[in-house]
């Protein structure tokens, strides 16, 4: 195998930063802090330091005897720019203009959301109680006030959830929780511990107050069976007399008081396969909302299973079928791909909202992960060291309708992802998606979105990523713009969006 | 025979492996090579013992065990991983470490009531002594805030740690009447700090996320009555690299970049959501560089530029506007003599006025262009395109058609140049009294603050306010006499030219106020204001403003 002398010289770069990082890994006495002047002032002051507080933080109540407070968070913080040039600019106007948000597919209602460019994003949760009986508290927002000099109350979403759980295990001898308040439940999930690639859940998602209950059986040594299920409504719902307008995230008053019961099913077998059988059921029966539509409902079945194959990775098969029926009515109690209701279901999958609601979505979705170190060592990598993650992901979505210029239609994306971890607070990445929202290949689009990671650790929980992302558009391809977000074929996308994102999770 | 990592072997021991894995499995050897010249076996896996039973990987790896479970836990985010596919740490199996939750704020609660006067032209039942709440008034407040609490959430280490800042105001039908949506609850900052190892004397720290940063206030903290000078804004990110010359001598520099999401030119803007500019891209990077010496003296310039993309299909000429911000401040701090700030500042605009607010603050608080542009720049600028309708129409303006009848409608483009000088004096009788001994605060004292600042602009398209100038004055006295009572005196003034003439607003404010303790951060207090005002400022004879306030509140931060 011959080499350029570039591709040596940068093997040889890596494998000295590699060796510093190994001399960097023996214990060094820690350096003694610092009082650094202060050139200006930091955000929040005046303030002063804190006092300890007196409840113990960071036990969990799971593992507690007695009351104690857990508190958690997250935080996805970007600046993103995208760059678009003007086709006429005016006088005092310059040939490049910069947008923020940039003019690309954010809508993550939208199929046509990838999650490549990110939205801010935080949320805190607080949790109070023991291993028998918790409350949480979270606190969330789409956007933060001082940032963006808008109090904006649609993306100021305040107390997001707000819940009891009592873990009644030790009482029955078998794991059983019950949840019971306003909480978001999620399947069809298909990353290891998060949303997937896509943000997206596969199946559905239940946006209701109302109870969950979810009990396990031992059958064997290697099977245990889990049952869950759940049911609940909206806390409300608009008037009809209710203005749709941004500070109301444009309310739908059509929307009926709208309930949702769920059932499933999970085997796990040896905790190397899961398999789960989901139903769900959402209708509403409402003579306050409108007059004029019949009672509707949205129906959907999933199945999905799971791989976490250790050294083989993880993969998710999922796969859904939705039967809407008369659904315009129905609430953002149920979301399906991100899209809340039928209203917002019609908007996206049905041609438009002038309909009653009628059709099916048959979702097919995956995602396999795999450490590549993991692979080769097994349990001798521990994550500690070098290593590749690859991705790959898709879903399909096929629409049936009575409207034959939509029965038959689909949706496909797919898209890759490659990770190279060099160092314990560095690495790369790059990620292709391809994304189909419509039949021609013209309202197709691609993204190419190389990056540089940055980390505090082999397996830090923060991250720091400048990435580049570049847009390649079909010549038919309409993007969203605009409060609400609308398509207008009058807007030229940005091609090209730099970001830099901060990411924390404790 | 457990496999071996390749780092822990000897390298004559690798080459036979290589051989045999030649032999045996091309294909392997092939990715295993290929691995190796990317670097991959360079850094070894950190204290992986081979002779020891491994656990299973505890980092979150791809086929990891997860929780059991059809969906996934209601406290995991609404978003999918990190890029590259770190998963947030809800549900899965990671480490421990020494990480901790701090938490700061403050609580104030303020009722202010406006003591009026009659109107001359009064209706049939008007008062003549009318209260008003908020009082009617112009001119700096004595005192601040609503009633409010901030909370100051950090969590991390000293490597690593996240802030969150929530804001909770009092917005509800029980205090105000009506809910006050833009009162809150808002989460109003996030952000990550980073602070690295010291290479050798060289100290970095990083911000990265959503955030405010100020700059250049001659304050004692770097705020002072007046604020600063310069104050950004947006999602970005913000370095600063200190480095020490020996004993005595510290440099710092700090190099940002922030912007601020667009609004939709259709965005309904409202009460409820502040009267920002909308169809607007606007964004800033700053520079800061300066030194301290012997922990005394200071001095540090800070320059900042701001740019906006103006995309609003509504008005006839969007232009791409522009915002150069130079400030040298200066600073000298030492006992016993407190510390005397003085800043510089020179603001330099061309089409301010399609900005939006990456400037967060300038001169006296205005925030952006179109703030500084309304206060020292005036509000006459080109043809809009638009003319006054016609009267007696209950339309807007409407485009213009070029007939001689037609009244054009002129925009504020906020152009030209502001010079300004802020300083302020801080010190404490107790310690000037007692040097050369420490005073600890624990006794009786004086603390005494002096603060003003001068503006003067030096073009402007706008001729009622080429060669504008204005003063600010004020004077904070506290006299703490005892542990618990103290008796504040307030002074301000505000003397300016603006459109209509010169406006003067001058107040007074005796007051008592009570502590827990001489350094406690509790406060209850009492105060009354007696205001001036010209009638540049008092111009409104149907509603006159307020010339007595009395204000009862408290407040506590921690």
């Amino acid at each position: 195998m011959t080499r350029t002398p570039a591709a040596l010289a940068f093997s040889a770069w890596i494998l000295v930063l590699g060796l510093q990082e190994a001399r960097g890994a023996e214990p060094t006495p820690a350096a003694a802090p610092r009082i650094l002047p202060r050139l200006g002032i930091a955000p929040g002051e005046p303030q002063n330091r804190s006092a300890q507080p007196t409840l113990p933080f960071g036990l969990s109540p799971k593992t507690s005897n007695t009351f104690v407070l857990d508190f958690h968070g997250y935080l996805l913080l970007p600046l993103t720019l995208g760059f678009n040039e003007r086709e006429a600019p005016l006088p005092g106007q310059g040939d490049t203009v910069i947008h923020n948000p940039p003019l690309v597919p954010l809508n993550s209602r939208s199929f046509d959301h990838t999650g490549v460019v990110p939205t801010p994003y935080g949320q805190i949760n607080f949790t109070y109680g023991n291993s028998l009986i918790s409350a949480t508290l979270i606190l969330a927002a789409e956007n933060f006030a001082d940032a963006t000099g808008l109090y904006n109350p649609v993306e100021q979403l305040g107390a997001r959830d707000a819940f009891l759980s009592l873990n009644l295990s030790d009482q029955i001898r078998t794991p059983f929780e019950l949840r019971i308040g306003a909480y978001t439940s999620r399947y069809g999930v298909m990353g290891s511990y998060d949303l997937g690639r896509y943000g997206t859940p596969l199946i559905a998602r239940v946006n209701t107050i109302g109870e969950n209950a979810t009990i396990g059986f031992d059958l064997n040594e290697n099977l245990t069976l889990v049952l869950e299920q759940g049911f609940g409504g909206q806390l409300g719902k608009p008037d009809v007399n209710t203005v749709p307008s941004q500070f109301n995230d444009y309310a739908f008053t059509e929307a009926g008081a709208t309930f949702v019961a769920h059932g499933h099913a999970g085997l796990d077998i040896s905790q190397l396969v899961q398999l789960g059988l989901h139903s769900f059921y959402a209708w509403t029966r409402d003579d306050t909302a409108s007059t004029e539509r019949p009672d509707g409902a949205i129906s959907v079945f999933g199945a999905d299973a799971r791989l976490t194959a250790g050294r083989g990775g993880h993969l998710y098969l999922g796969y859904s079928h939705a039967s809407l029926v008369n659904a315009a009515p129905v609430s953002g109690a149920i979301e399906i791909l991100n899209a809340r209701g039928g209203n917002e279901l019609m908007k996206q999958y049905f041609g438009g909202t002038e309909g009653s609601g009628d059709g099916s979505l048959d979702v097919l979705g995956f995602q396999y992960d795999l450490s590549v170190s993991r692979a080769i060592y097994g349990d001798l990598f521990q994550g500690l060291s070098p290593d590749i993650l690859l991705s790959v992901y898709g879903m399909n979505v096929a629409v049936g309708s009575d409207d034959p210029a939509i029965d038959g239609t689909s949706k496909f994306k797919m898209g890759t992802e490659i990770t190279y971890t060099a160092l314990s607070w560095f690495g790369v990445s790059g990620r292709f998606d391809h994304v189909a929202p419509g039949e021609a290949s013209t309202q197709s689009f691609n993204v190419i979105s190389p990056r540089l990671l940055f980390h505090n650790g082999w397996d830090s929980q923060m991250e720091i990523a400048l990435a580049y992302s570049h847009f390649i558009y079909g010549g038919a391809y309409v993007v969203e713009t605009g409060n609400p977000p609308t398509r207008d074929p009058l807007i030229a996308p940005d091609s090209d969006v730099v970001s830099l994102t901060g990411w924390l999770w404790w | 025979m457990p496999r071996r990592h390749p780092s822990e072997m000897k390298l004559p021991e690798r080459a036979r492996r290589a051989t045999l894995c030649r032999a045996h499995h091309q294909a392997r050897c092939a990715l295993f090579t290929a691995l190796l010249s990317l670097g991959l076996t360079s850094a070894p896996a950190r204290a992986q013992d081979a002779a020891a039973p491994m656990p299973p990987a505890v980092a979150v790896l791809p086929g990891s065990p997860r929780p059991l479970g059809p969906g996934l836990s209601p406290e995991a985010p609404s978003e999918g991983p990190a890029a590259g596919g770190r998963a947030p740490s809800f549900g899965a199996p990671v480490k421990k470490d020494a990480w901790a939750f701090s938490l700061g704020g403050s609580i104030t609660a303020w009722e202010s009531v406006g003591i009026g006067r009659a109107p001359e032209l009064g209706g049939p039942n008007q008062v003549s002594t009318p209260l008003h709440v908020p009082a009617v008034s112009e001119g700096r407040q004595p005192v601040g805030g609503n009633t409010s609490g901030s909370l100051n959430m950090q969590y991390g280490n000293s490597t690593v740690s996240g802030f969150i800042n929530a804001t909770f105001n009092a917005s509800g039908k029980e205090r105000q009447g009506f809910y006050s949506a833009p009162n809150g609850p808002s989460l109003g900052q996030a952000y990550l700090a980073i602070t690295p190892q010291p290479i050798g004397p060289l100290q970095l720290t990083m911000r990265v996320g959503g955030f405010t940063e100020n700059f250049a206030g001659p304050g004692q903290w770097g705020w002072g009555l007046f604020g600063p000078l310069l104050a950004t804004r947006g999602y970005g990110i913000s370095a600063n690299a200190q480095h020490p010359y020996g004993d005595s001598l510290v440099f710092d520099l700090r190099l940002g970049f922030q912007a601020v999401p667009g609004v939709p030119e259709d965005f309904v803007r409202g009460a409820y959501t502040g009267w920002i500019e909308t169809g607007i891209n606007s964004m800033v990077a700053h520079a800061h560089f300066g030194f301290v010496y012997q922990g005394q003296y200071t001095a540090r310039f800070h320059y900042a530029r701001a740019v906006g993309f103006d995309e609003r299909r509504y008005i006839a000429a969007p232009r791409d506007g522009r915002m150069d911000v130079y400030i040298l401040e200066t600073r000298y701090m030492g006992t016993p003599f407190g510390q005397l700030g003085v800043s510089f500042g020179l603001w330099d605009l061309e089409d301010a006025t399609h900005l939006h607010e990456s400037v967060w603050w300038g001169l006296d608080w205005t925030k952006g262009g179109a703030d500084i542009t309304r206060d020292y720049f005036g509000n006459v600028g080109p043809e809009s395109g638009f003319c006054a309708p016609e009267p007696g129409s209950m339309t807007g303006p409407v485009p213009c058609t070029g007939i001689d009848t037609e009244t054009p409608l002129l925009n504020a483009n906020g152009t030209g140049q502001l010079f300004a000088i802020s300083a302020e004096y801080d010190t404490s009788l107790a310690q000037l009294l007692w040097h050369p001994r420490p005073f600890t605060g624990t006794a009786p004292d004086v603390r005494l603050a002096l603060a003003a600042a001068a503006h003067f602009t030096l073009n402007t398209g706008d001729p009622v306010f080429d060669g504008a100038s204005g003063f600010l004055l004020g004077a904070q006295l506290d006299y703490q006499m005892l542990s618990w009572l103290s008796t504040p005196l307030r002074f301000f003034g505000e003397d300016r030219d603006f459109q209509f003439g010169r406006y003067r607003v001058y107040s007074i404010s005796p007051g008592i106020a009570f502590r827990t303790d001489w350094q406690s951060t509790d406060r209850i207090e009492l105060i009354y204001t007696r205001r001036f005002y010209n009638s540049g400022a008092d111009d409104n004879p149907a509603r006159p403003l307020d010339p007595h306030v009395l204000a009862l509140g408290a407040n506590i931060t921690f």
